[in-house]
């Protein structure tokens, strides 16, 4: 029986839309953003009208590590499916666009302007027990 | 467009009100603002409602319950800008003459916890709480300008230490800096009593424009700008500021200007202070002190009851209470009164010019959703 779209409640179910990403044979972790070929703003998760100019005329691209954390928090509330606490942080990767995701590192060795690579995991899980795959930033090396 | 006045104030005591219906509460705010204008109910042409989670024509039960019906009424959601924006809505109405007078109610009954972000918040749904917003926003500012732990902490215990004077507050007790900075912590560097607490409330103001807006019992406060402004796409890595810097800063620019007055010319200001970095950010995007020098004017104690510039008299949304859709219209009750000179022991002597801001609903991409600035003169 095909899956109904719909939860017990009545309420649509939409998945989340964190954006997309590509794992290559080697492991290297990229991410699929958006470039606007009119102004040359880039953005992730993509879009389809540039954010900065308007323009709809937009090329893919990828975006890979490292990164370079530019700001963070270890976020100690947080709502049910993921695991207390969690360090988050935006990053900006290919020089300037900033991407918000989970950290794999120890609280402590947080610093701005580390080194970040992508990789993907577990980041919590959803609502109907299914865990939640996403880019994840770890120092690089780790 | 004519000159608008706030002509009456009212509010409920902010706390948590599990037996009470939203109608009941914001009923009683709506009856106070009316008993303070003296108007007849009857001369309302128009009624806004700010509220986030009252539910479909929320303001419509609110008003049947007092045998308002059959006006222009209209429910306004701009998440913690509502009540702002419910303002600068029913001020449209009576500075373009359609209406002589509006009532603007802010209201909301919150649920307990965090605010469940909607699914196509991506960065919320990869655990980016409101909190953790806040937070790395704070975290930024420690790394750019040395903000320290301290120095937001201050916040908390300067807005604590008014709402203690302030007998509609949810919380009327100080706290200390160690007690602040031992509160368990929520998103790092944010404590819990960096963060503001869940409240009920609701607050109203009426306002007038015209002959109405005279011979009325409370002396008459002006709106002297109201501005609404929306997040847009900035690049924190190439632009000068932020997304959420930058439209706080546009809608205070944009109110400047409205009022031919700058940020010398304020006495008092109520500022959004749903987390202690969001008062620090505030001071800076409105003008109180260079960037970068938010931390130090709280530290000097400028911005206390008894400094150069007050702000957050009423206690603020940390010790006041945040019940979003009431914010923006609570911020306009407190400072009325404070300019009408009705506020007691947290009066701020002889102001003339206040300021209100409120922002909300963060939004991937744009920053904050919806702000509002709105300058009040007497």
């Amino acid at each position: 029986m095909a899956e109904q779209p719909w939860n017990a409640a009545g309420v649509a179910k939409i998945r989340p839309r964190i954006g997309r990403w590509d794992v290559a044979e080697n492991g290297e972790v990229s991410l699929v953003g958006t470039r606007c070929t009119s102004c040359g703003e880039s953005f992730f998760p993509e879009r389809r009208v540039c954010g900065r100019c308007r323009s709809e005329a937009t090329e893919e691209i990828r975006l890979k590590g490292p990164a370079r954390l530019d700001s963070y928090t270890v976020v100690h509330q947080l709502p049910a499916g993921f695991a207390a606490p969690l360090a988050i942080g935006y990053a900006a990767l290919g020089g300037d666009v900033l991407v918000l995701a989970p950290i794999d590192a120890a609280p402590d060795l947080l610093r701005v302007g580390m080194p970040l690579a992508l990789r993907v995991g577990v980041t919590r899980i959803d609502d109907d027990g299914e865990p939640m795959t996403s880019y994840r930033f770890a120092p690089t090396g780790a | 467009m004519r000159d608008v006045f706030v002509i009456g104030s009212g509010m409920i005591r902010f706390g948590r009100y599990p037996e009470r219906l939203l109608e009941d509460f914001a009923g009683e705010a709506v009856r106070a603002a009316l008993a303070d204008s003296g108007v007849d109910p009857g001369r309302i042409g128009m009624a806004v409602f700010g509220h986030s989670q009252g539910g479909r024509v929320a303001g419509q039960r609110v008003l049947r319950e007092l045998g308002l019906t059959g006006i222009s009424i209209l429910n306004v959601e701009n998440a913690c800008a509502g009540g702002g924006s419910a303002l600068h809505t029913g001020w449209m109405a009576v500075a373009s003459g359609l209406h002589d007078v509006a009532l603007v109610v802010g209201m909301e009954k919150m649920q307990k916890g965090l605010i469940p972000p909607n699914p196509g918040e991506y960065e919320a749904v990869l655990g980016k709480t409101l909190p953790a917003k806040y937070a790395l926003r704070a975290r930024k500012h420690m790394a750019r300008y040395g903000l320290t732990a301290a120095q937001l902490a201050l916040v908390s215990v300067k807005n604590h230490r008014a709402g203690a004077l302030n007998p509609n507050a949810h919380y009327q007790k100080e706290v200390t800096l160690e007690e602040v900075l031992a509160s368990r912590p929520v998103a790092e560097p944010l404590t819990l009593l960096q963060c503001c607490p869940t409240t009920d409330g609701a607050a109203a103001v009426v306002i007038a424009g015209g002959e109405l807006a005279r011979g009325v019992r409370q002396s008459v406060v002006r709106i002297a700008a109201t501005t609404l402004k929306s997040g847009m796409y900035r690049n924190a890595l190439k632009d000068p500021l932020s997304s959420d810097d930058d439209v706080a800063t546009r809608t205070g620019a944009a109110a400047y200007e409205m009022a031919g007055l700058g940020p010398t010319d304020v006495d008092v200001a109520e500022v959004h202070d749903a987390f202690t970095i969001g008062e620090i950010l505030a001071y800076e995007n409105l003008g109180f002190c260079p960037r970068g020098q938010g931390g130090r004017l709280v530290e000097e104690g400028v911005t206390s009851i008894g400094g150069r510039l007050p702000v957050n008299p009423s206690g603020g949304r940390l010790s006041l209470g945040h019940p979003l859709g009431a914010t923006g219209v609570v911020q306009v009750v407190e400072l009325t009164r404070q300019l009408q000179g009705r506020c007691g022991a947290r009066q701020v002597p002889g102001a003339k010019v206040a300021l209100a801001y409120v922002v909300g609903g963060s939004t991937p991409g744009i920053g904050s959703g919806a702000s509002t600035v709105h300058i009040l003169t007497m």
